[in-house]
């Protein structure tokens, strides 16, 4: 297990959001504010964590064949369970998230591919799989949400701080309101997807660079 | 001591970390495949393992989940109709398919909760609040089901001032009236209207 | 009966132009993206997708209506539903595998459409908002519609990128998501549809 590379890989060169485009109902849905996309990525996180987790403890116990369908109904169930916790503890979560709290399972699948990391790897790499790539969903989804929310109400942080009513940055008659609309998501996803992957690529540079100089 | 076969697996093959591992690789390594009766017996292990899993998280969780959605009912109801004890339900009869339920806050009125017909099917939820003179206390939206920063813009506060004092029939200033509609959401900010329109002759009805 | 066909075809139109699963309700990006390379394959996708959505109502709304609420199982709704789509999408391909051996073409797309927030967002809005079973089953077809609409526009808008000049950093998915994001543009202008005023 590479620690470093696994980091690496999950914030960077294999963002599941941005690089390999997993999840982006959600990035596109829940990102109108930073409350939204945080509190998504951290509940995506924890999820995928866990799952990537029992999965992977339970690899050697379920065969080949029903692999797919177990790891689907694992990540389901872990999913749902996660939707009944936000729903007790974090209502207003809970309302922000909408349609898509219920639909944390489903992301998962999709980020982790119904598991195909967790199956193949012991325990303690997948658990750090999963955290590697929650994180890189989690910034994404961070990052949009944060500029959407500011250019779209001029405001940082509602919901969370300045007890919930965010820090205005500029006045809301100045507010590009397209910004709130699923055409300021996808503009914004397409900035944050395009420089993720600059990022990347300037990242993987120096090894090829180094590896043709080997010969 | 005999390596279990898995770790050898695990550290032999020389994939870059993080490389998603295909289904084909996974079959390739040898396992035994056991015969139907197992794969199925297994999968139905799963299955019960991760229902119960759910059924006692739901367990542990319903009534606080229950409180908040009644803690968010009331917030809808207060945001209303301000009352400070307790609203009574009363039992509607009437003719209105679109009313869902009627609340009486004893001398000060009644909050009407309604369902309007709207364009399309959308499921816009309104809590009207209308006092013993027959004027509109408030406007909350309870659901608006509507694509954010248009129709769902009908949650903001200017918007629903706008009914508050007001008496008889609301409509939009499309429509002849006085309510401002909001601009790219003209249905929706209808849809509104008549549900303010039926909670006030529900009101009137209910006394 | 009249009025009832009127209000189910307005629920239809609704939800593929008014409240689009893609462009407006943000719902099935995924399958949207990755199936749009070209416009066959898009019109495939979309096709699938109309099959599943259709499929799946169809089984689960009588699974939630007689089997999990009057038994308070709400809680299992998300796994029962899933394990339904994931159940039917595996029936469907050795369906096609067995009728159309030679130009079947399944596999690639399975997972797109098993673990799909299209397919499980109308099914759970089905239930939310207390649909009937026709209701249900007119609501997920024409969502699928509406989705078999926009990828193939898509697909053609993508395959006319391809020979634009574009930055480098934009190539590809970036660029895409900006035609996309246009395209939820457009389609926002439908929000004061009405039918028959």
């Amino acid at each position: 297990m590479d620690l470093r590379k696994q980091i690496k890989e999950g914030l960077l060169t294999r963002n599941p959001a941005a690089v390999q485009l997993l999840g982006l109902c959600a990035a596109l849905a829940v990102t109108t504010t930073l409350r939204g996309g945080l509190g998504m990525g951290l509940c995506v996180l924890m999820v995928l964590t866990l799952s990537d987790g029992i999965i992977s403890a339970l690899r050697l116990y379920i065969p080949a064949p029903i692999q797919r369908i177990s790891g689907v109904l694992i990540m389901a169930t872990l999913g749902a369970v996660g939707d009944l916790v936000v729903q007790a503890f974090f209502p207003g979560l809970t309302e922000e998230l909408g349609l898509f709290l219920p639909l944390l399972g489903v992301i998962c699948i999709l980020l982790s591919r119904g598991g195909a990391f967790a199956w193949e790897n012991p325990p303690a790499a997948s658990l750090v799989d999963g955290v590697c790539q929650g994180v890189g969903y989690t910034l994404v989804l961070a990052l949009v949400g944060t500029v959407r929310e500011l250019l779209g109400r001029g405001c940082f942080g509602s919901g969370l701080l300045n007890g919930g009513r965010g820090i205005q940055i500029f006045s809301a008659q100045y507010v590009a309101g397209g910004m709130i609309l699923p055409v300021g998501g996808f503009l914004t996803l397409a900035c944050v997807v395009a420089l993720v992957r600059a990022g990347a690529e300037r990242a993987e540079r120096p090894r090829k660079r180094k590896g043709a100089a080997k010969g | 001591m005999k390596k279990p076969a898995h770790l050898g697996k695990g550290t032999a093959k020389e994939k870059p970390a993080g490389e998603r591992l295909s289904k084909e690789e996974g079959k390739a390594v040898s396992r035994s495949v056991p015969p139907q009766v197992l794969l199925v017996g297994i999968l139905c292990g799963v299955c019960v393992a991760c229902a119960l899993v759910l059924g006692i998280t739901d367990l542990l969780t319903r009534d606080r989940i229950a409180a908040n959605q009644e803690a968010w009912d009331l917030g809808a109801l207060v945001e209303a109709l301000p009352y400070g004890e307790r609203y009574d339900k009363v039992n509607y009869t009437g003719s209105d398919a679109t009313v869902e339920e009627v609340y009486r806050a004893q001398g000060v009125g009644c909050a009407v909760q309604v369902t309007p017909a709207g364009s399309f099917g959308k499921e816009l939820t309104v809590m009207v609040g209308v006092n013993e003179d027959g004027t509109v206390a408030g406007v909350a939206v309870v659901n608006s089901g509507e694509t954010e920063g248009l129709g769902d813009r009908v949650r903001e506060a200017e918007f629903r001032e706008q009914f508050v004092g007001k008496k008889g029939l609301v409509r939009v200033e499309a429509d002849g009236g006085d309510i401002a509609a909001i601009s790219g959401a003209t249905i929706t900010s209808r849809a509104v209207c008549a549900a303010v329109n039926s909670a006030l002759a529900v009101a009137a009805e209910v006394g | 009966m009249n009025e009832r066909m009127t209000s189910l075809f307005g629920m239809a139109l609704g939800v593929i132009l008014v409240n689009n699963l893609v462009l407006s309700q943000l719902l099935g990006v995924g399958p949207f993206l990755e199936g749009s390379g070209s416009t066959r394959r898009a019109a495939r996708m979309g096709a699938a997708m109309v099959l599943v959505m259709g499929l799946t109502a169809a089984v689960c709304w009588p699974l939630n209506e007689y089997l999990l609420a009057p038994n308070g199982l709400r809680h299992l709704e998300s796994l029962v539903f899933l394990l339904v789509a994931a159940l039917l999408v595996e029936g469907l391909e050795l369906l096609g595998g067995k009728l159309f051996p030679t130009r079947w073409k399944g596999g690639e797309d399975t997972l797109a459409l098993i673990a799909n927030c299209a397919v499980m967002g109308v099914i759970l809005q089905n239930v939310q908002n207390g649909y009937g079973f026709g209701e249900s089953v007119v609501y997920a077809v024409a969502g699928g519609l509406g989705f078999l609409l926009v990828i193939c526009l898509f697909a053609s808008l993508r395959e006319r990128l391809e020979f634009g000049n574009c930055p480098k950093a934009f190539r590809g998915f970036p660029i895409a998501l900006v035609t996309a994001g246009l395209m939820a543009l457009c389609f926002s202008g439908f929000s004061n549809l009405t039918l028959f005023g």
